[in-house]
């Protein structure tokens, strides 16, 4: 089965369980094994913010991460002003390796008072879109960013589930995923996510749980979790051996039978690919795969 | 067992200070203090500098654990033979000094022209008289799995079955050609009950059997240091903290295996 078509056959077992809620879930885990399991990817920012896509594909390859998410502002470039040939060289140098072009991460949100400033976000948001679609990606990361003072909350989420929504339209004709990153003063309140989710109410639209301090409720994340695990379909890691309960979110994200990468999301290193060996040889252990299951032999 | 960092290549550009000072940010527990390095924990010190040393780790909560030489005793020169010795002791008096628990010697190899058991045999008796210095004060020999021929571990055995003394034991160095079809089992169970430290490597590396390893030494109550020898890195407090994680995930994934010697 050609990756592309593994991946969205995942999407779309992601997509009928948003859309039959938890006793989708509950049907589908007791008819159907689990696709693939979850997988381990790198999000661009900051460890690969100086690298070129070629630097990036060859270290993920060497250092068994199986995906990338792009970050925009980054060096390897790939941004809606690529051209049509630009972006068919982006999909090929893909589709050539080993590594899935993930997503791109975005910085579109929209949060803002400004309804002409909104309208900007949601189109830069479709021109992402089109570019996820023509250079192979899954799809693009977006992210709530805060909520204005002047603004009741409430409206506040509603505006940004209601952007989601118009944004999961589009990006549903292009066969493409929308990930909202649990980010942003007030907006990354779990409670308040799931308000913009409920919103947004759209297959196509889903969440990127940002592994976040203030998910931890007395060194557990489940009850934070619990509010949103249905539309969990990528994850941001931070640093593996700073405190936080990763062995936790591992075991409810594979009970949730979860099979979407999660991506390190970790600061600049001088010497990266033994942070990245040391990363997913901690990563396989925490999920439990210490033996030759996990193997990787440099 | 704890975890503790080998300062050979890692940390062999480091003074005391930042040894322990990035052992203790990390979870290092112990250091294995490495001959000719910067930090400069050698015979030659003075007595003053060697209260010095104590005083450092005692006020730490970094321990001391042992020193690591290049005693070696299987060249056929007698006099080298006895300089290599005289060398240990006082290896040995700077082990006492400093506050560490031992020092690691070595044996290096068979020489040509000479039979295999004479070497052994050598080897094991010097180890013995070291034994007996050492333990006179309180200090343990560790005799690690190196060596071209030596490192073979039939022959690490072999040297110290003619070694017998209580104060001598065996520095597992996790060594590749210890795996046979993915197992060290039946290699470490020749030389489990004398195991008193490892070297560990890579634990990223799974052509070692890291986890099987783990539970061995838990079978064979193991209450000595495994301690990181590894190459240096320009981000090591990062790569320790990583892995000083995955050395913890992985001791407590791990189960006392069955083994012959129970």
């Amino acid at each position: 089965m050609h990756r592309r078509e593994f991946l969205l056959r995942g999407a779309a077992a992601s997509a009928m369980l948003s859309m039959g809620g938890l006793m989708g879930r509950s049907a589908l885990a007791a008819g159907q094994s689990k696709v693939g399991g979850m997988r381990l990817g790198l999000v661009t920012y900051n460890l690969a913010k100086d690298w070129t896509l070629d630097e990036i594909i060859e270290r993920c390859q060497r250092t068994g991460f199986e995906g990338v998410e792009l970050r925009t502002t980054h060096k390897h470039g790939v941004e809606p002003t690529l051209s049509a040939e630009e972006r068919a060289a982006v999909r090929r140098k893909f589709e050539g390796s080993k590594v899935t072009l993930w997503g791109l991460g975005t910085t579109c949100e929209y949060h803002s008072p400004d309804q002409a400033e909104v309208r900007r976000q949601v189109d830069l948001t479709k021109q992402f879109v089109d570019l996820a679609a023509d250079v192979g990606a899954i799809g693009v990361k977006v992210r709530p960013n805060g909520l204005p003072k002047e603004v009741p909350v409430e409206q506040t989420l509603k505006q940004i589930g209601n952007a989601l929504k118009e944004c999961g339209d589009y990006a549903a004709a292009k066969k493409q995923e929308i990930w909202l990153e649990v980010h942003g003063g007030g907006t990354s309140l779990l409670p308040n996510m799931r308000t913009i989710m409920e919103t947004a109410n759209h297959p196509w639209v889903f969440v990127c749980w940002n592994s976040n301090g203030s998910d931890v409720k007395d060194g557990s994340v489940k009850e934070s979790l619990e509010l949103v695990k249905q539309w969990v379909r990528e994850v941001h890691l931070r640093e593996l051996y700073a405190d936080y309960p990763w062995a936790e979110l591992f075991g409810l994200l594979q009970a949730n039978a979860f099979d979407g990468f999660t991506n390190a999301e970790i600061s600049e290193s001088t010497d990266p690919e033994t942070v990245m060996r040391y990363f997913r040889a901690l990563w396989l252990a925490l999920k439990g795969q210490t033996g030759p299951a996990g193997a990787f032999h440099p | 067992m704890r975890l503790g960092l080998v300062t050979y290549q890692m940390a062999e550009h480091w003074d005391l200070d930042t040894c322990i000072q990035m052992c203790a940010k990390t979870g290092f527990q112990g250091l294995e203090l490495r001959t000719t390095h910067a930090h400069g924990v050698e015979p030659s010190l003075t007595a003053k500098q060697r209260a010095e040393v104590r005083r450092k780790f005692e006020a730490s909560p970094v321990m001391l654990w042992g020193l690591g030489t290049a005693c070696e005793y299987h060249s056929p020169d007698p006099d080298e033979l006895r300089r290599q010795v005289q060398l240990t002791r006082d290896f040995v008096d700077l082990a006492a000094d400093v506050g560490a628990v031992g020092i690691k010697v070595r044996p290096n190899g068979l020489p040509e022209g000479v039979p295999v058991e004479k070497t052994l045999e050598q080897i094991g008796l010097s180890l013995r008289e070291c034994g007996q210095y050492a333990a006179e004060r309180g200090i343990e020999i560790w005799l690690e799995v190196h060596g071209h021929g030596t490192s073979h571990v039939p022959h690490i055995k072999a040297i110290m079955e003619v070694c017998g003394h209580p104060q001598a034991f065996v520095c597992w160095n996790c060594n590749p050609g210890e795996v046979q079809d993915g197992s060290i089992q039946s290699n470490f169970e020749l030389v489990g009950r004398w195991v008193r430290e490892t070297h560990i490597h890579d634990l990223y590396d799974n052509s070692y059997p890291w986890t099987e390893l783990f539970g061995l030494l838990r079978q064979y109550g193991f209450e000595g240091m495994n301690l990181l020898e590894g190459p240096g890195s320009s981000d090591p407090e990062r790569v320790l903290s990583y892995y000083s994680a995955l050395y913890r995930e992985m001791v407590q994934k791990s189960h006392p295996r069955a083994t012959a010697a129970g």
